[in-house]
């Protein structure tokens, strides 16, 4: 028993040194990936963890998320960020990739170190690209999965984009797929044209932040209200009852958990939201 | 040490005539060599010719004469502006391309006239490359030649000599061997010492029309005449003064090259030659401990053009399937629009910029797959949208919010930045609450604020024509100037507010009612997601 236990400490220090060494020797990172490759990387809210098939988010996969109006954006990006680093908590602290818009700057703005790191998700892993056109971006992201080192790769993609054909979301999707690392596209506001080879669709809007304990008019937890339009391995009914609850879900930023909001006249806000499914 | 060098100086007799036809006919002007054409420039007292074609020649005409006379000796004459920098820009290009034979190559800033019209070439331990000296001067002539551009070469080992004798020399090649430089300038006019025309004249006023009547003469009083140019010039003629040339393309020496028996123009070709070319530099970096950071392909096309491809890594690289493949996908990338011109007859890939890689072991013995290489896709992506299009955000110390953050190109060091503590340290820790916004806009942009009190926070704004009912606000967080920088910076008070939708932004006022004899103004600068 004894024996046992500490030959599994052994190799264990010995994966240890091996990639303290890696470090020295050529400065990286070590990437371990052999020690945590999740199929799915879980939202930490039960009740969306439940819904999904595999029990969240799947993660050899491509992932769209839109905003629900054009002031949503900012939103759909807080969200997309908090998937990315829920992403980079799975992998082990794994980089993220992220490809900005050639417009976000004048839309959203340019990401920004010390609110990243208050969202929870560290700027010194994060890698900024900015492709000039649609074509680049999509190369640059097909190219980061294919690496398959980064814990998520982002694309800001405009959803109406000649260049976003089912062929391009198809081969992203095989490439995710390959890499076992998880792709989203942000693709905007309305609805994209064409049709996508995406395995969910998310379509986020703003919420009130979380009531605070100190005082009613400081502003708490970021929240959003979001809608899964699209999913795939759910049946048809299954479906409809997703996509027909609305939900919110509530950022930890410290814990890098989402969770369930419990409160119903803070899940109850979005009546027009629901019907536009 | 001159002894050891081996200068090339080449002579564009016509330089001007023919970079003007060159230029034209890709223009596809209708001007023909066959035309009695001349060059001009304003000078004082009129136009002026400053070059001019053989059928001019031949109807009388002559440089520096005035337009006037000669149209009137020949009304039918073709008159054309000249463009100094025209030939200065295309004399360079013509001594990049002449890179071919070796890598320390530039234009000759001295020339004749005022303008320059020669090309020096440092051909020393290369010769042998082409088939030894002559044969590389009359391959220069010939492919010159076929460019259409009338050239004279001269070979020697002083670029005084090598000068004079492509100008004054009696044949078209000349190569002279190490030793021969006071023999073979003695009979040439003292011109060919690269002597302004006022020196030229003064001398030959005193009869010393050649070279050699300056030989063994008492210096002093040349000196005290002329100044100093006179003796240095013969000097460095002779091999007596050293004469150092600084070539126009940085010199290094990590660089490999091809040259192509049949001009190659296909795209196939060229990348296969780019992987030959990529071994044989790995292979000399390899040797030196070496890694590649900038790199520059050279196509030098059989058109007499230059074309210049860089690429930079992240990390000092010397992996051939990695270098190789950046130029690769500058090539995809460049797609149709990739101009082989009538073909490409040599090649050099140098590592411009190279830093110290010491040997590793990659991967330890029975280990699996290696890690995957960031820093290699990085340097791909960074190639191929622009290096500048690739970054990290690196901390800045600076207390205004949109100095905090600076982006780095990845380019610049490692991919991967160090971890830093990016809280605000001025603010109390509270759960949940985001001290600074996720994205900030390029710029504030001003906003028309309703407040309930002058001093307090908002209740409403309009931002891009649309309106925010403001239902919570948290600040104000002062944020001072820094006065060191601008005065005209005011103070801020920042607000982190919520619209009744639950859109978290970041507004500042800028300026204080108190302090300020301007009004303060609102400031939308940031968003929370």
């Amino acid at each position: 028993m004894s024996s046992c236990r500490s030959e599994t400490a052994k190799a264990g220090l010995i994966a240890e040194l091996r990639s303290r060494i890696a470090t020295l020797e050529t400065g990286a990172v070590p990437l371990d990936a052999a020690v945590s490759r999740p199929a799915v990387v879980s939202f930490g809210a039960a009740s969306l963890d439940e819904a999904l098939p595999g029990g969240g988010l799947a993660c050899g996969a491509l992932h769209e998320v839109r905003a629900d109006d054009y002031r949503d954006m900012g939103a759909s990006l807080g969200f997309a960020v908090a998937l990315a680093a829920r992403c980079a908590a799975a992998f082990s602290d794994a980089p993220v990739l992220w490809c900005e818009g050639a417009r976000a700057p004048f839309d959203v703005g340019r990401f920004y170190g010390p609110g990243l790191a208050a969202f929870g998700l560290d700027p010194a892993r994060l890698v900024l690209v900015s492709p000039a056109s649609p074509v680049d971006c999509l190369w640059t992201m097909e190219e980061a999965l294919r690496l398959g080192a980064f814990a998520a790769v982002i694309g800001e993609i405009d959803g109406r984009a000649n260049a976003l054909s089912l062929t391009a979301t198809r081969r992203l999707q095989l490439m995710a797929e390959e890499s076992g690392r998880p792709a989203f596209l942000l693709t905007g506001h309305g609805k994209a044209s064409g049709t996508s080879a995406a395995v969910t669709r998310w379509v986020v809007k703003a919420a009130p932040s979380s009531p605070t304990v100190e005082d009613a008019a400081l502003v708490g937890r970021p929240r959003w209200h979001m809608r899964l339009e699209k999913c795939r391995g759910t049946s048809a009914a299954a479906m409809s009852d997703l996509a027909a609850r609305a939900q919110c879900l509530e950022w930890d930023p410290r814990r890098r958990l989402f969770g369930d909001v419990a409160d119903e006249s803070a899940a109850a806000i979005a009546p027009d939201f629901r019907l536009a499914v | 040490m001159n002894g050891q060098r081996r200068i090339v100086s080449v002579y564009l007799s016509h330089w001007p005539v023919d970079r003007f036809f060159r230029a034209t006919r890709a223009l596809r002007d209708a001007a023909t060599r066959d035309a009695a054409l001349v060059l001009t420039m304003p000078m004082n007292g009129g136009r002026r010719i400053t070059a001019l074609t053989a059928a001019a020649q031949a109807q009388g005409i002559a440089e520096g004469q005035l337009v006037a006379d000669a149209m009137a000796l020949y009304p039918a004459l073709d008159v054309r502006d000249a463009d100094f920098a025209a030939d200065r820009a295309a004399l360079k290009r013509l001594a990049d391309w002449c890179g071919r034979y070796t890598p320390w190559t530039a234009p000759d800033e001295c020339g004749l006239g005022a303008e320059p019209d020669g090309i020096l070439m440092d051909i020393t331990g290369c010769a042998h490359l082409f088939g030894g000296e002559e044969a590389l001067a009359r391959d220069l002539v010939t492919r010159f030649a076929r460019l259409n551009i009338r050239a004279r070469v001269a070979i020697a080992a002083t670029t005084g000599t090598a000068w004079a004798l492509a100008r004054f020399g009696a044949r078209r090649v000349i190569v002279l061997p190490s030793g021969q430089e006071e023999k073979a300038i003695a009979p040439l006019p003292v011109a060919a010492l690269r002597l302004g025309d006022n020196i030229v004249d003064g001398l030959s006023r005193l009869g010393l029309k050649h070279v050699q009547d300056l030989y063994g003469r008492a210096r002093a009083p040349l000196t005290a005449r002329f100044g100093r140019t006179v003796s240095l010039r013969l000097d460095e003629a002779l091999g007596y003064a050293a004469e150092p040339i600084s070539p126009d393309q940085p010199l290094v020496p990590y660089r490999a090259r091809l040259l192509f028996a049949e001009s190659i123009t296909r795209v196939e070709d060229v990348e296969t030659a780019i992987a030959q070319l990529s071994t044989e530099l790995v292979i000399l970096l390899e040797r030196y401990h070496k890694g590649a950071r900038r790199m520059e392909l050279a196509l030098f096309r059989v058109d007499g053009e230059v074309t210049l491809l860089t690429a930079g890594t992240s990390a000092p690289s010397r992996d051939t399937t990695h270098l190789a493949r950046l130029f690769r996908e500058k090539l995809q990338q460049a797609g149709d629009d990739f101009d082989a011109g009538f073909g490409i007859e040599a090649m050099s890939l140098a590592a411009l910029v190279v830093d110290p890689l010491a040997q590793t072991q990659t991967a330890m013995a029975g280990e699996g797959a290696p890690a995957p290489d960031i820093d290699g896709l990085m340097d791909r992506i960074g190639n191929r949208l622009g290096a500048a299009r690739v970054m990290r955000l690196a901390p800045n110390a600076s207390l205004v919010p949109e100095r905090a953050v600076r982006p780095v190109a990845v380019l610049r060091g490692p991919t991967l930045m160090p971890a830093h503590d990016w809280r605000v340290a001025a603010l109390p820790e509270r759960d949940g609450a985001l001290a600074r916004p996720l994205r900030m806009l390029p710029a504030p942009e001003p906003i028309d604020v309703t407040a309930e009190i002058p001093e307090g926070p908002p209740r409403h704004f309009r931002w891009r024509r649309v309106l925010y009912q403001i239902a919570r606000a948290e600040g104000p967080e002062r944020i001072a100037p820094e006065w060191w920088r601008s005065e005209r910076d005011r103070t801020r008070d920042y607000y982190r507010v919520e619209d009744t939708d639950g859109r978290r932004l970041w507004l500042y006022r800028d300026g204080l009612y108190d302090r300020d004899s301007a009004l303060p103004r609102w400031y939308i600068q940031g968003m929370f997601g």
